[in-house]
């Protein structure tokens, strides 16, 4: 396949097939479909060669070339018996530029280094031989002017008989010698000079890109090492140009998606947020509701008890009011952690101070009450919370200790610990539910209580970005919070 | 002493009249804001207890008004957390938080009588 076609103004410039082929592969790789030289895909003279294949003979064709191959007077590439018929010499070319399949078992046998007779009857005729004008500044005489002849270009899908002949690309032959030489020069941005040094780089390679925007292909044929350094800026260009498109509908999209997402989610959760809140609202709807009416029954008690002096019944109805009026305040309590305020306030200081509170409550109840409580602890929360808190351990512990409570308060690197134990009946293990509203361990039995304080605790740590477990280990129970 | 008590909740205007009254003070009781006024212009209180809640005039302006009479408020309310910055809001000389005893009562007008007014609530 290797096969001269032409020798252009006495410049000893060849134009081989094979190389053409091989740029028409580069370009047709693109779109997956082969093109120019597969005439095995065309079976020879072949009746069912694809219509537009330019198969067979041409001539019938050449009345219908169009003009714009500018300068074709000259080129010599295949116009046959015009412009450059001194320098064909080779009837039997395969009509790489001209009919394919027509003679292309002919082609394949010829190989001299010369340019093919442009007087070859498949070459298509050209209507305005004689007048054209020399397209493009650099290198227009060796642009090839009639690879729209190629076979196949029919199935070329989005390619169009310009396709080849608008390639920009260079070729260079490398002797065994190494000696290069410029086959062919269709390149503005490079000199020869530059092609030359580009190609000598190459030449051991196979296949790839140089230079961002040139494909190149090296081959060897006939003891010579050609290689094509095709220019795909054009082709790369709408590449970029998708690609970024591509880049902008997938940002589009995405953000399209998190939008929707972002929507979405909010109306998913909203029934979370929504029970959250409606159950702090509820917690302070209850304590609102239950305040009045505890108020009037404490009241009007009161009234009975001054008018018809305190009986059992009266009495009973006292206590129950108080454990209310405890509750209530509770159930406030828990609502309070909505919102923390953010004071800077001395850790040890509050716990010391809350303890000391409590200590006659210890004393009462010959509970012993431990401190292990180092220097200053700086915190920053809701102050109020979080003595409301310490009071609840406190109170807990109390209840529940058999007969003592330690208090430790530590730092441990960055973290704030808070310790608080008392000796229990409890069997050994997690302790956590003691934490959930509304519960109460096995071993509350009929001590008074609501099972909402350590549940007040664990609002206020949470709050506070804390994390808090309890458990049970050899007749231990301890609470450990850590901010 | 004389108090205008001025509570929506009928029950507990009832209530609290009978004892107060049981306690010695004479009682004006009222359920609303524009009652607690005429009361207040024609009895003149040494002290007006009103519910947070009380209908038909706004508490700040009730309030005020009931200051240009030379009249101090205790003020029952619902929610402890409120209750500090309410007495800023409302020019109220004390509040007392629902839910509370007769005796957390008696305390606190024992104490506003004699002139220390409280803010802390109980």
């Amino acid at each position: 396949m290797t096969v001269l076609l032409g020798i252009i103004n006495g410049t000893n410039f060849t134009m081989v097939t094979q190389d053409a082929d091989q740029v028409t592969e580069m370009l047709s790789s693109e779109q997956n479909v082969p093109i120019g030289g597969q005439s095995g895909a065309y079976p020879e003279n072949s009746p069912a060669s694809p219509p537009d294949s330019f198969s067979g003979d041409a001539s019938d064709r050449g009345g219908q070339m169009p003009d714009f191959w500018g300068g074709s007077g000259r080129d010599g590439f295949g116009m046959p018996g015009e412009g450059s018929d001194d320098r064909s010499e080779n009837t039997e070319q395969p009509p790489f530029f001209g009919g394919f399949g027509g003679k292309e078992s002919d082609g394949k046998d010829a190989t001299p280094p010369e340019r093919p007779d442009g007087k070859d009857a498949t070459l298509p005729e050209r209507p305005d031989g004689e007048s054209g004008n020399q397209s493009g500044a650099a290198g227009g005489d060796r642009q090839p002017r009639s690879f729209g002849d190629m076979p196949g270009w029919g199935n070329m899908g989005p390619s169009s008989p310009e396709t080849l002949p608008s390639a920009r690309y260079f070729t260079v032959r490398f002797n065994q010698e190494g000696t290069g030489e410029i086959v062919n020069f269709n390149v503005s941005a490079l000199t020869e000079e530059e092609a030359l040094a580009l190609a000598k780089d190459l030449k051991t390679e196979k296949t790839g890109w140089v230079k961002t925007v040139y494909r190149y292909r090296v081959y060897r044929e006939a003891g010579y090492t050609y290689v094509i350094v095709l220019d795909q800026s054009r082709e790369l260009l709408p590449s970029f140009r998708t690609l970024l498109i591509s880049l902008i509908g997938w940002g589009v999209g995405l953000l399209i998606c998190f939008g929707f997402l972002a929507a979405v989610s909010r109306r998913l959760f909203r029934p979370l947020e929504d029970a959250d809140r409606r159950e702090k609202n509820f917690l302070k709807e209850a304590e609102k509701a239950f305040c009045v009416p505890l108020t009037v029954i404490g009241t009007d008690v009161e009234i009975i008890d001054r008018e018809n002096g305190p009986s059992s019944e009266t009495q009973s109805i006292r206590r129950q009011v108080e454990k209310m009026t405890a509750l209530t305040r509770r159930l406030g309590s828990l609502s309070l952690t909505e919102n923390a305020a953010s004071d800077s306030f001395d850790l040890a200081d509050l716990v010391i101070a809350r303890l000391d509170r409590a200590e006659d409550a210890f004393r009462e109840k010959g509970v012993t009450l431990t401190r292990v409580i180092g220097g200053a602890v700086p915190f920053r929360g809701d102050e109020k919370a979080l003595e409301n808190a310490i009071a609840e351990l406190a109170d807990n512990a109390l209840k529940f200790a058999v007969s003592r409570v330690s208090f430790t308060l530590k730092t441990e690197g960055d973290h704030v610990v808070l310790t608080v134990e008392n000796d229990t009946t409890l069997p050994d293990g997690p302790a956590d539910a003691a934490f959930d509203r509304f519960t109460r361990l096995e071993n509350a039995g009929d001590t008074p209580g609501s099972g909402l304080g350590l549940s007040f605790v664990k609002e206020a740590v949470l709050a506070h970005n804390g994390r808090l477990s309890a458990r049970v280990a050899n007749g231990v129970f301890s609470i450990r919070i850590v901010f | 002493m004389r108090i205008l008590l001025a509570l929506p909740d009928r029950d507990l205007l009832a209530g609290l009249t009978k004892l107060l009254t049981l306690d010695g003070h004479t009682v004006d009781p009222v359920f609303d804001g524009v009652q607690a006024l005429s009361h207040a212009a024609a009895e003149k209180p040494d002290l007006a207890v009103l519910d947070g809640y009380l209908p038909r005039v706004p508490l700040p302006d009730l309030i005020k008004q009931l200051r240009e009479m030379g009249i101090f408020a205790l003020l029952f309310w619902d929610a402890p957390e409120t209750a500090e910055s309410l007495v800023e809001k409302t020019g109220a000389a004390a509040v007392l938080t629902y839910p509370f005893s007769s005796d957390d009562l008696s305390r606190r007008l024992l104490a506003m009588k004699e002139g220390a007014f409280f803010k802390e609530t109980v």
